[in-house]
């Protein structure tokens, strides 16, 4: 805490290394998060660079009083909703748009590179609710409270917990199925 | 075991690493972020705004005074239902009354909250007064400011407390006018009326206020405008809820309540609740209650607007471009680029100003050193600040920092709109003068007309080619619209009608062009023709991208004319740094963004030879009956070290855009023009509603010209003499001109 309230300040007065340091120190932790929350490697690389770029732009007008890995991840998780609210927007889609993100998909050089384990629980994690998903990552990843994470989602926190239990649920369940298929094969 | 351990040790397991190349280029941008401030096209959060800002909080607490008011008309014309109708009547008799108002703004899950109160008399023979007041962190409350309206004598007085300052000042005709467009938004009792009756509203039946009975009415239309709260964030998708209380004996308001919840542009949930109540109805006034208020001690007395209007700032500001860079800067609307000129001037410059800068901050340590900058790129920040306030008030603001130089006395530099037919201009020796619309045009056609060299004749342009003009057109040749033909074919057959030799080369079906995936027989059959253009008739895009083709095509020496704007993100031929998925041009529900106007921000480049710019530098270019009607744009304007020519005229998009060969697109783009490139946004979208082909030809006439003499351009044979286009400075490179 005391280092990163170091680095932040010194951030926060320009310095380069300073910006350096928490990028590399949180690169990782943010593409992870974004991975398992899109289930989509580009997505979550171009979120994690926008957060970051983002970041560097604001270091006047930032004011972090917490922990420098909560609020950057917070901003990931809203980078994402707010990404889904704004496609859910668009009723309609020029054919352009679909075909060519594949330019995207299939881009050269990928940033993020992913463990066996960390594909199959993103995959697994595409396929529980996204308020859940969210929830259950944040708190098992991004070490969040409840009481966070409620006022992330602007919901109560039974409701964090419930949906906490649910995806837990639902998690464990597609998991163990995998598990047992790539055992037997 | 815990019941969530196994999960928890399944998410330690999964890891992620990253790709040391990738790695690099995404902390250089970043690291690159960090020496640049938030773009200027980046929204501002209202909330924050409003929250921060002692004359915006007080701006907005006036506006919410007057709205209250106008809130009362909200009703007039609901003549659908008989008691507001009634209540309407009423009103409309009403000479003078008294009401107290209160808004909340907050937005969920954090610890901000805006809370104002206020109290507004109204006299229809006297104009408007009110006392706006916040909340203090104990609880009481503090006062704002007071505003006094008087619009017979078109007179705006405006005290604000917290920072001690007394604003009085006249508004002249055009800023009269520009109130009244600004609060008809509000007022207009036409648009009202049918705002109201095409909402629909409810009875809320009986009830009993302050023990005055009291009938209520309500709507929750999302297509009521006229509700403030909603008003003051824009969201379409707010929802909202409008109730007004009607005194059943008087037949006159009793409490309006105006609530709304939405998001804010930076998608930041708000809530914001508005209440008008305690309304005292023909209260005598008399005309000293009305009398302009003393200025308080200690108060700074400001008789003018301080904004647009303070022309000796500009003039400074402009001096300072020419001390420290020895000529204008390019462009002047970025409001975020001050500091960072500055810095630039220090690092390049060798005026006296710029190395007398350095040498004063030398010795200082970094943070003293960036107060020092900014504290010096104070006149140059009032510049930008003066012209971005033009922009956002339409006043048609131009400026010609490319073109003009301090030594050129009779051009214009710099020019806004005063009134119907009146302009102030600032000339390149930085006199001033005011002149007439025509008097402006003559003064602007000095800058306009083109110096080019070699000049096609109107023959030349009909049967060209000083130069051959073989030209390669890149195509996947694909029928979309299925007519039977290339969607892009109309392109080819206008070429070829105007004596240009094509070559139109199909790949062995659509979508499989010839040009995908360049050997060295196709590389040098490219660097062997006269020009190549890619057609908007391409897709998918990774076949010209992946594996160094991105590479491979940058490195071609033959001049190239992009139509298709997907290539020129980052992720693709880097010529842009922008990473964002084209928008497609008058994209979305119709209204959202019309685009289809062009904005020359070089009017004298030769590729705008003959065409018909208006006064505006703007024309139209596009036949939008053709297809979908729609162009894919980029939408960023900052064209790294290419030339922004042209952009959307109400939005910062890339429409034309050169790069000269031999430096990197933007810097850090990796990619390098191996000749001289220009990027086009046209030819159509095709559209998922069906039917619509890719790149299909939809240049009006204007539009043709302006693409032959394009590839004049890219040909050689429309050459620009070198003083006409300056290549950019490196500080100029910074600005590209939005404006």
């Amino acid at each position: 805490m005391v280092e990163d309230r170091l680095i932040i300040w010194k951030f926060k007065h320009g310095n380069k290394d300073a910006l350096r340091s928490i990028y590399e120190k949180y690169k990782n932790d943010l593409l992870k998060l974004a991975v398992t929350l899109v289930n989509d490697v580009n997505t979550a690389e171009d979120v994690v660079e926008e957060i970051f770029v983002a970041f560097a732009q604001s270091a006047e007008k930032i004011r972090i009083s917490g922990n420098l890995k909560k609020f950057l991840s917070t901003c990931v998780a809203n980078r994402i909703r707010n990404q889904k609210r704004n496609r859910q927007r668009h009723e309609t889609l020029a054919l352009d748009e679909l075909e060519n993100a594949v330019c995207d998909l299939k881009r050269p050089e990928q940033w993020a590179i992913l463990n066996e384990e960390l594909e199959l629980l993103s995959n697994a994690m595409s396929q529980i609710p996204y308020e859940q998903r969210e929830v259950v990552t944040l708190y098992m990843q991004s070490d969040m409270t409840f009481r966070q994470i409620a006022k992330i989602q602007n919901a109560s926190i039974n409701t964090i917990q419930g949906r906490y239990r649910y995806g837990l649920s639902k998690l464990r369940s597609i998991l163990n199925g995998v598990m047992k298929n790539e055992t037997c094969r | 075991m815990k019941p969530a351990d196994d999960i928890k040790q399944f998410f330690k397991k999964a890891a992620i690493n990253t790709n040391s190349n990738m790695d690099n280029a995404v902390l250089h941008r970043v690291l690159m972020a960090q020496e640049k401030p938030k773009p200027a096209v980046t929204k501002p959060k209202i909330w924050r705004i409003i929250m921060k800002s002692p004359i915006t909080r007080l701006a907005t607490a006036a506006i919410v005074i007057i709205a209250c008011l106008i809130g009362l008309s909200l009703w007039k014309g609901t003549e659908s239902g008989i008691v507001l109708a009634d209540v309407l009547a009423r009103v409309e008799q009403v000479k003078a009354f008294r009401c107290k108002m209160s808004l909340t703004m907050y937005s969920p899950g954090k610890p901000d909250r805006l809370e104002q109160h206020g109290s507004v008399v109204m006299s229809r023979e006297y104009g408007y007064k009110g006392t706006i007041e916040v909340r203090d962190p104990n609880g009481g409350r503090v006062a704002l400011g007071k505003r006094y309206f008087y619009p017979k004598k078109k007179t705006l007085i405006q005290i604000g407390h917290p920072i001690k300052t007394y604003f009085r000042w006249e508004v002249d005709d055009a800023e009269a006018q520009w109130n009244q467009e600004f609060l008809s938004q509000y007022s207009d009792p036409g648009a009202l009326l049918r705002d109201i009756v095409a909402c629909k509203y409810e009875t809320l039946g009986r009830s009993t206020i302050d023990g005055v009975e009291v009938e209520g009415f309500r709507t929750t239309d999302p297509n009521c405008r006229s509700s403030f709260s909603k008003s003051l964030f824009k969201d379409p998708q707010a929802e909202l809820d409008v109730k007004i209380w009607v005194d059943v004996k008087t037949r006159l308001p009793v409490r309006c309540e105006d609530f709304a919840s939405g998001r804010d542009e930076m998608e930041n949930p708000w809530i914001v609740q508005s209440i008008t109540a305690d309304f005292e109805w023909d209260i005598p006034i008399t005309a000293a209650e009305f009398d302009p208020p003393p200025v308080p001690d200690g108060y700074a007395v400001v008789n003018s607007r301080p904004e647009p209007s303070d022309e000796e700032a500009v003039i400074q500001g402009l001096r300072q471009c020419v001390a420290l860079f020895g000529n204008y800067l390019e462009s002047i609307s970025d409001n975020t680029k001050a500091t960072e000129l500055i810095f630039l001037a220090i690092e390049k410059s060798e005026t006296p100003a710029a190395l007398g800068l350095k040498k004063r901050i030398k010795e200082l340590t970094e943070d003293k050193k960036l107060d020092s900058v900014r504290s010096a790129g104070w006149p140059l920040r009032r510049l930008i600040w003066f012209y971005v306030r033009l922009i956002q008030d339409k006043k048609e603001p131009a400026y010609y920092g490319k073109t003009v130089t301090p030594k050129d006395a009779d051009k214009v530099l710099l020019r806004w709109k005063l009134s119907e037919n009146k302009y102030r201009v600032i000339l390149g020796d930085l006199h001033t003068e005011t002149v007439s619309g025509e008097r402006l045009a003559e003064l602007e056609n000095l800058i306009r007309q083109p110096r080019v060299k070699a000049a096609p004749t109107a023959e030349q342009e009909t049967s060209p080619a000083v130069k051959a003009g073989n030209i390669i057109w890149v195509s996947d040749v694909v029928d979309q619209s299925g007519d039977g033909k290339p969607d892009d074919q109309a392109w080819v057959d206008m070429l070829k009608a105007r004596g240009y030799t094509v070559d139109y080369t199909k790949g062995a079906a659509p979508k499989e062009g010839y040009w995908r995936t360049l050997d060295n027989d196709k590389v040098a059959a490219l660097n062997a023709a006269d020009l190549i253009i890619v057609s908007r008739c391409i897709g998918p895009i990774p076949p010209y991208v992946k594996d160094g083709e991105s590479t491979k095509w940058n490195s071609v020496k033959t001049p190239m004319i992009l139509m298709h704007t997907y290539f020129a993100r980052r992720r693709c031929w880097s010529w842009l740094d922008t990473h964002t998925p084209a928008i497609g041009g008058l994209w979305g529900p119709p209204g959202r963004s019309d685009v289809s106007t062009l904005l020359a921000l070089v009017p004298n480049h030769p590729i705008f030879k003959d065409v018909q710019l208006d006064s505006k530098n703007q024309v139209k270019i596009f036949d939008q009956t053709v297809g979908s009607g729609k162009v894919s744009f980029n939408a960023i304007a900052d064209v790294g070290n290419g030339t922004l020519i042209a952009k959307p005229s109400d939005q910062d998009w890339t429409f034309i855009a050169e790069w000269e060969p031999g430096s990197e697109f933007y810097p850090g783009a990796g990619q390098t023009p191996g000749g001289r490139r220009m990027i086009f946004a046209a030819g159509t979208i095709e559209w998922a509603a069906g039917g619509c082909g890719r790149g299909e030809y939809n240049l009006n006439a204007q539009g043709e010209k302006l693409f032959i003499n394009m590839i004049e351009y890219m040909l050689g044979n429309l050459v620009q003499e070198p003083d006409a286009k300056k290549k950019p400075t490196s500080e100029q490179k910074l600005e590209p001109d939005k404006s």
